[in-house]
C-alpha cells in the first residue's frame, strides 16, 4: 500500500494534534502516525501545569501567548477542557529556596510577566494548607492548569473533523531520503510519500531524528505520579516546587494529582537509596513524593493514593525544545524535546508549527529553539540568521510549495 | 486455534458480486455490524459442516442409539439434555408431536447462550440505542453513550477510552466496568473481546493511605 500526503506528523500527542487542527483549519490535511494511542504517551502522562513562571526566558513569548489561547480554547474545541487559571504556588522551603526564586521572578519580570514573590504570611492568604515548612512562594496569577487529556482528544477530534488522518497503533520504521530530501515515511503497515515531516515523536524524537542522520542531545527523564481519590475542593492553585522537583494540583473531579521526579531529596538521603550513578531507585521516587505532598499538605496525609503512572520526559541538553527547520535535511521538520514542560506550551507551538509549514512565517520568532543551536558545541549560540526562520532559504521554503495552490 | 470471523467488508464483497448467499463454515463467527448488513440485505446465511465426518467419529462410541437416531433427526449435535427436555415436553398435553423437535432445538440453543456469551450468531441487534443511559463505570458515573461517542470519534483502545472519559479511574480502578467497556467496544469495532488489550494495570492494587506509603505512620 502506497499513499501520498502533503505532510506526515510523527506522534499523535498534543504537538502532533494541534498542529494537525491548526494546518486542517487552513485548509491543508496532514496525515499523523502515532506508535501508540492517540495523546497515549507523554501528553496522556503529564499535570498538565499552564504555566509561565520559572520558564525559560526564551520560551516566555510562547507562554503568554499560550496562557491567551487556552482563555478561549473550549470555544476553539468546542468542548470543556477543565481550565483552571488561579495562579501556580512554587513553594520554597530553605533561604537557598528563597534566593533561587527571587532571581527568577526579577528575571521574569523583565519580560513584562505579573508576578511576586511572597512571604509565609501571603502564602497562607492564598492557600491556607501549606505545611510548616513552607517559608515563602513565588506567585503568579495568570497561570493554572488544564486536563491534559481533554485538550489532545479535543484537537484530535477537530483535526480529524476537518479532514486530518490519524493512524494509531502504527509504528514509523524509517524516513526515506532522496538528495538528502525526505520523500517517504515508511511504517511498519505502510509507505507515504510525502516530501515534509514534522518530528513531534516527544521521547523518541531522537530515534526519528536518527532516521535522517541527525542528533539530538536528548535523554529520557523517569517522572512518577500519584493520583489521589476524590476530595472536595481544597484549592485550586496549579502547586509546584522551587527547584522543579515536585507539582501538583487538585482536578476538578476532586482527585489530587501529584507528581515529580525525586519529590523532596531529603527522604532519599535518609534512606540512602540511590542507585549506582548516584540516580533515585525508581521504587523509592513514589513514596519520596507521597513524603513531600505530607511536608507541604498535612492536610493530605489520611487520604488514599489509588493510582500510580510513570511517564518519560524528552530532556535536552539546555532544556528548550527543537523547533523549526533545518538546511541539513530539507523537508524535516523538528517539533520535539519539550524537556517536560511543552503541554502548557502545547497549543501555541502547534499554530507557530502550522504557520512554519505554510507560509514560513511564524508568528512568534522561534529561531532561539533552531536546530542550528547545537551546531556550535558549548556555547549553545545559535548558527542560524536570525532575521529568518532558520538557515533554510527560500529555495526550499515551502511558501513555494505547489500544494499552496490547492488551498 | 484462531476463531475465523465475518466482517462487513466480505458481505459487502457478495453484495457486489450479486450474490445472495454466504457459506460459513463451523466456528465462524459474524460481526455485528456484518450481521446488521446480512439482515437487511437478506442474504442466506449457510453453515457449511466442515468437520461433520470427524465430529461423527468422536460422538459415535459415546451415544447409544436411541440418541444416535435423535442426532441423524436433528442433522447434528447429541446434548444429553435434549432427551430429557423432550421427555418433559412430551409430558405436556399441549404441545404437540411436530412442535417437540423445533422446540427441542430453541431450548438447547438458549442453554447453550447462557453457558458462555461466546455466540455464534448474535440473534438481536447488539448495542440497540434503548440503553444507551446505563451507567457503565459505576465510581465515575460513565454511561453507554459516552463510551459509544468515544468510540465513534476514533479512539479504538481500552486505555484511550479510559484517558477520555475517565472509565476505570475511580475508587475500583476498572474491576467493575471494565468487561462492559470491553464489551461494548467489541460490538462496536465488530470483532471478539478477547482480542483488546485490556487497560494497562497501575498499582496500588487497592487504595493506600498517602502516610502508609510514604513509610511515616501506621496503617
Amino acid at each position: 500500500m502506497s499513499n501520498t500526503a502533503d505532510i506526515v506528523i510523527i506522534g499523535g500527542g498534543v504537538m502532533g494534534c494541534a498542529t494537525a487542527y491548526y494546518l486542517a483549519k487552513e485548509g491543508l490535511k496532514a496525515v499523523v502516525i502515532e506508535k501508540s494511542d492517540i495523546g497515549g504517551e507523554a501528553s496522556g502522562s503529564n499535570g498538565g501545569g499552564v504555566r509561565q513562571s520559572a520558564r525559560n526566558l526564551k520560551e516566555m513569548p510562547l507562554a503568554m501567548e499560550s496562557i491567551r489561547m487556552y482563555e478561549h480554547l473550549h470555544e476553539e474545541l468546542g468542548m470543556d477542557v477543565e481550565y483552571v487559571q488561579q495562579g501556580n504556588l512554587r513553594l520554597c522551603t530553605n533561604d537557598e529556596d528563597i534566593d533561587a526564586m527571587s532571581k527568577s521572578v526579577e528575571n521574569q519580570k523583565s519580560t513584562g510577566l505579573k508576578l511576586e514573590m511572597l512571604d509565609r504570611s501571603q502564602v497562607l492568604e492564598i492557600n491556607p494548607h501549606v505545611g510548616e515548612k513552607v517559608i515563602g512562594a513565588s506567585f503568579c496569577a495568570t497561570d493554572g492548569h488544564v486536563n491534559p487529556f481533554l485538550v489532545t482528544y479535543g484537537f484530535y477530534k477537530r483535526a480529524k473533523d476537518l479532514g486530518a488522518q490519524f493512524y494509531s497503533n502504527e509504528e514509523v520504521t524509517d524516513i526515506r531520503l532522496q538528495k538528502g530530501r525526505v520523500t517517504a515515511v515508511i511504517t511498519d503497515k505502510q509507505v507515504i510519500e510525502t516530501d515534509l515531516v514534522m518530528n513531534a515523536a516527544g521521547v523518541a524524537g531522537r530515534r526519528i531524528a536518527n532516521m535522517v542522520g541527525l542528533d539530538l542531545p536528548m535523554k529520557s527523564v523517569f517522572s512518577e505520579a500519584l493520583i489521589t481519590e476524590q476530595f472536595p475542593p481544597l484549592f485550586s492553585q496549579m502547586i509546584g516546587h522551587a527547584k522543579g522537583l515536585f507539582y501538583g494540583r487538585q482536578t476538578r473531579h476532586g482527585s489530587f494529582f501529584w507528581g515529580g521526579f525525586v519529590g523532596t531529596e531529603d527522604y532519599l538521603y535518609q534512606k540512602d537509596q540511590f542507585g549506582p550513578r548516584g540516580k533515585p531507585l525508581f521504587h523509592f521516587i513514589g513514596p519520596s513524593i507521597a513524603n513531600s505532598i505530607i511536608d507541604f499538605f498535612p492536610v493530605l496525609k489520611d487520604m488514599n493514593i489509588i493510582r500510580m503512572w510513570s511517564g518519560l520526559i524528552a530532556g535536552m541538553s539546555d532544556s528548550i525544545p527543537v523547533l523549526g527547520l533545518t538546511s541539513e535535511v530539507p523537508g524535516f521538520i523538528f517539533c520535539t524535546g519539550f524537556s517536560g514542560h511543552g503541554f502548557g506550551i502545547g497549543p501555541v507551538v502547534g499554530k507557530l508549527m502550522s504557520e512554519l509549514i505554510l507560509d514560513c512565517k511564524p508568528s512568534i520568532p522561534i529561531h532561539d529553539f533552531c536546530y542550528g543551536r547545537f551546531n556550535k558545541g558549548a556555547d549553545l549560540e545559535c548558527s542560524c540568521n536570525k532575521n529568518a526562520t532558520c538557515t533554510i532559504n527560500t529555495a526550499i521554503c515551502p511558501n513555494k510549495r505547489q500544494w499552496l495552490k490547492h488551498i | 486455534m484462531p476463531t475465523n470471523f465475518i466482517f462487513v467488508e466480505s458481505i459487502q464483497k457478495i453484495i457486489k458480486n450479486g450474490e445472495h448467499e454466504i457459506k460459513i463454515s463451523k466456528g465462524t463467527k459474524i460481526s455485528p455490524a456484518a450481521f446488521d448488513l446480512i439482515k437487511e440485505k437478506q442474504i442466506k446465511v449457510i453453515r457449511e459442516e466442515k468437520s461433520l465426518s470427524e465430529t461423527d467419529k468422536v460422538t459415535e462410541p459415546t451415544i447409544d442409539s436411541t440418541k444416535k437416531n435423535d442426532s441423524k433427526n436433528h442433522d447434528k449435535q447429541v446434548d444429553p439434555s435434549a432427551k430429557i427436555i423432550k421427555n418433559t415436553l412430551k409430558q405436556m398435553p399441549e404441545v404437540t408431536e411436530e412442535d417437540v423437535d423445533q422446540i427441542t432445538q430453541r431450548v438447547i440453543k438458549r442453554l447453550k447462550e447462557l453457558k458462555s456469551c461466546d455466540h455464534e450468531i448474535p440473534e438481536k441487534e447488539p448495542s440497540s440505542t434503548s440503553d444507551d443511559d446505563l451507567v457503565i463505570c459505576r465510581c465515575e458515573e460513565i454511561t453507554r453513550k459516552e463510551i459509544k461517542e468515544v468510540i465513534r470519534s476514533g479512539i479504538n483502545t481500552l486505555n484511550g477510552i479510559k484517558r477520555v472519559t475517565r472509565s476505570g479511574m475511580g475508587l475500583c480502578q476498572g474491576q467493575t466496568c471494565q468487561s462492559l467497556v470491553t464489551r461494548i467496544l467489541a460490538e462496536e469495532l465488530g470483532i471478539h473481546p478477547s482480542e483488546l488489550e485490556p487497560i494497562t494495570a497501575r498499582a496500588p492494587v487497592r487504595p493506600v493511605r498517602l502516610s502508609v506509603f510514604a513509610g511515616q505512620g501506621k496503617s
